[in-house]
């Protein structure tokens, strides 16, 4: 590993921009200075990485995740949390409010609203190609002309000068109670202005097979904002704007996103005679007989059995608040852009030191 | 960001007496990488010691110390940066595998 990253130090700035993969050798190698067919310690180790996927609904996900390190499963929890990039609304004018809410508790609770968006998504497209075909596809929004597949730009990135139609989805809510009963303000009221490419995930998500019209039949459950009686109004303009959960908790993806590691349960020679049958019987193995490199466990404090984890292997749950699918979250949390930008700025550090002549 | 804005210093280096040891300051990481680029300098036979803090939870930074046993340390650094890439790489293709199958297995 070290060998290779010596040479590209010494190398073209080019040959570190490009970790191109060496077609056809396995276990894999890469250009930048890693000789073909001769692999690090650690590039193997990857190849140990293996998933399962267990269960998966229409907003949670569990997979097992073995063969790594706990740290990296970590990191892929913590970017789940706080570093995928979803659409939240960040900004509210209110125009007019009378209801029994002020205006700071509505802003709030429309800040927390999860909003579903295919195109939310950090915006370098190399890194995370658009797997739903090509923008020709899809046509154009009709609303505001840009091409379907045009990912929203963080705002404080968009060369706009406040917000524009590619860093921000604005919404309009207008409600007036002309009934004598209570009427419900939920987040169909919540109108999008670029409704194929930004709305509320209320139930109205759609297969992401390339239709992006907000399915009113598949009905789910609208959310409730706010109630009001008659004679109140509610006249609320709202934008929406790319961010990550580390910012703000409103634009996580994840409900939950815990990972836990399974038990591993060993019996002492002399429990393992006695229940033999019953521990081969168990279907997911989850006990076994006592090994000799187990001889501190068996000489320990219960020398009958011992309860222990299971290592390198994490059990994933993911679950959605609806923003994304839930299997979008989990391909999304990587790194790879993010490692890319700090390897990017440690060689212009190191050229700028050098230019500067501390070298 | 806007044409012309210089791209923002995510990394310093304080360097020791020799290129073999350093302190890196990470802005605006955490234990996210911390830990893992941690892991990854651990496993690698030329850093005799690595370590990171988050200093304050509320400063935006992460400090990651490295010495080696020759090599220079931003060169470690540059290629455990690059071993953590190949497996976060690895997890993401193993990851979208392990969906195929799941799909496939539902279906069948
Ligand atoms: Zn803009």
């Amino acid at each position: 590993m070290a060998y290779w990253a010596l040479e590209a130090l010494d190398g073209s700035k080019t040959a570190l921009s490009s970790l191109d993969r060496v077609e056809g050798t396995d276990p894999p190698a890469y250009k930048l200075g890693c000789v073909r067919g001769t692999t690090t310690p650690l590039l193997q180790m990857t190849d140990k990485i293996e998933i399962e996927v267990k269960e998966l609904t229409e907003d949670s996900i569990t997979f097992v995740l073995s063969g790594c390190d706990t740290s990296t499963a970590n990191a892929l929890r913590r970017v789940m949390i706080a570093e995928v990039p979803t659409m939240a609304i960040d900004k509210v004018e209110v125009l007019a409010n009378s209801t029994v809410l002020h205006d700071d508790f509505i802003s709030h609770r429309l800040g927390l609203v999860p909003l579903f968006s295919l195109l939310a998504r950090w915006g370098d497209k190399e890194l995370v190609p658009y797997r739903h075909g090509d923008a020709a596809t899809y046509g154009t929004d009709s609303e505001t002309g840009l091409p379907l597949d045009q990912t929203f730009r963080f705002n404080r990135d968009c060369d706009c000068m406040t917000t524009c139609p590619k860093c921000t989805a604005d919404f309009t809510l207008e409600v007036a109670c002309n009934q004598d009963e209570t009427l419900e303000v939920t987040t169909r009221e919540l109108k999008p202005d670029q409704p194929l490419r930004c709305y509320a995930a209320d139930g109205r998500r759609r297969e992401d097979d390339g239709d992006f019209e907000p399915d009113a039949s598949a009905g789910g459950e609208h959310i409730l904002l706010v109630k009001m009686r008659k004679g109140q109004k509610l006249h609320i303009r709202a934008s929406a704007q790319l961010g990550i959960g580390k910012e703000h908790a409103k634009w996580s993806p994840c409900c939950t996103a815990v990972f836990a590691v399974d038990p591993t349960v060993i019996f002492s020679e002399k429990v393992y005679a006695t229940m033999r049958d019953f521990v081969d019987a168990c279907p997911k193995k989850v006990a076994r007989p006592h090994e000799p490199r187990d001889y501190l466990v068996a000489d320990g404090a219960n020398e009958e059995s011992c309860v222990g984890e299971r290592e390198r292997h994490f059990r994933f749950t993911v679950e959605s608040t609806g923003a994304l699918k839930p299997e979008e979250i989990v391909e999304r949390a990587v790194l790879k852009k993010k490692l890319r930008d700090v390897q990017a700025n440690l060689i212009a550090v190191v050229d700028n030191e050098e230019a500067i002549g501390r070298g | 960001m806007a044409d012309g804005d210089e791209p923002p210093q995510r990394v310093e280096i304080e360097a020791g007496g020799d290129t073999s040891a350093a302190t890196f300051t990470l802005h605006n990481e955490d234990h996210t990488i911390g830990n893992s680029l941690r892991y990854v300098l651990n496993k690698d036979p030329q850093v005799s010691f690595v370590g990171y803090s988050v200093p304050h939870p509320s400063e935006p930074k992460m400090n990651l110390r490295i010495q080696t046993v020759g090599p220079s340390a931003t060169t470690v650094l540059h290629g455990a940066l690059g071993t953590l890439y190949e497996i976060t790489a690895h997890t993401k293709e193993t990851f979208e595998r392990a969906l195929e199958d799941f799909k496939a297995k539902q279906e069948r």
